[in-house]
């Protein structure tokens, strides 16, 4: 009877265990889902707006793939989803086929999953990776 | 053998929810499928198709297993299976963020539908050890007396 005790204990300390340490999992994905740009996304995740905003003035292109990620991420921040949500497709469109520029597709695809998530954060820095894979 | 029921139980009802929450991520991905044909972008639509009838097939499996664990009379070859299959899910789940799955490749993206059938399969992981041992603790008490 005491071991039954002892054993319930235990798995309810270990599921809660789990689920806390995973939640610490999720938080550090959320916001770090870009590996090598962790502390550009930190700053996105600190609601700094500027850094977004300089980073997207900045990369202004003649690619229209450019162009559409510029216009999605401005979109995102001004809080229109939808248009946000087209213009990524509109990217999306522009970059499938092209073998090369595979990991910008992904990112791209990774920044409309964040948004339909809600998670604006992820998709900005998602879209502004894809804009660095294809710099 | 309370303690057991309570587990068998817990983990029936963690595996349907599993089951649930595969269902809702593959009802996702055909929506987006469909937006993407309508689109005409053909490679990413056939992705999604393949992905939504993947976690189709992922959300039966979980609601079986769930249907095989109540009903099992002291055999361990459910938990089996279904610790043998969460933990397979995670791996792909895993390989699928970082070194990249066939057809698919690598996604960079973490959802929270994720995220929260990883952490479920991480406790049908446990929860089915825990199973398991008390089978064989019990199984080896018989014998003794």
């Amino acid at each position: 009877m005491k071991n039954k005790s002892i054993q319930s204990i235990m798995l309810g300390l270990a599921t809660i265990s789990i689920i806390l340490v995973s939640n610490g999992f999720v938080s550090y994905a959320q916001t770090n889902s870009s590996g090598p740009t962790a502390g550009y996304n930190s700053s996105i995740s600190n609601s700094n707006s500027t850094t977004v905003n300089n980073a997207t003035s900045s990369a202004s292109s003649d690619n229209p793939v450019v162009q559409s990620i510029d216009a999605a991420i401005k979109a995102i921040k001004d809080g229109d989803k939808d248009s946000g949500k087209k213009s990524l497709l509109k990217a999306e469109e522009a970059l499938e086929g092209k073998s090369d520029l595979v990991d910008a597709e992904k990112r791209v695809e990774a920044s409309l999953a964040a948004l339909k998530d809600g998670d604006n954060n992820a998709a900005i820095s998602h879209a502004e990776e894809a804009k660095k894979s294809l710099s | 053998m309370i303690n057991h029921k309570l587990t068998v139980y817990s983990l029936a009802g963690i595996l349907v929810i599993i089951g649930i929450v595969y269902c809702l991520v593959a009802n996702s991905e055909y929506e987006d499928s469909k937006e993407l044909s309508d689109m005409g972008i053909k490679g990413e639509t056939a992705e999604k198709q393949f992905e939504a009838s993947f976690f189709v097939f992922s959300g039966i499996v979980n609601i079986v297993l769930a249907v095989l664990v109540i009903k099992s009379d002291r055999s361990v070859v459910p938990y089996l299976i279904s610790g043998g299959i969460s933990a397979v899910l995670i791996a792909i789940y895993v390989a699928s963020r970082t070194v990249g799955v066939p057809v698919v490749g690598v996604e960079y993206y973490i959802g929270r539908l994720d995220m929260i059938s990883k952490i479920l399969q991480a406790v049908v992981i446990v929860l089915s050890g825990i199973s398991i041992h008390s089978i064989r603790n019990s199984r080896a008490l018989e014998k003794i007396i």
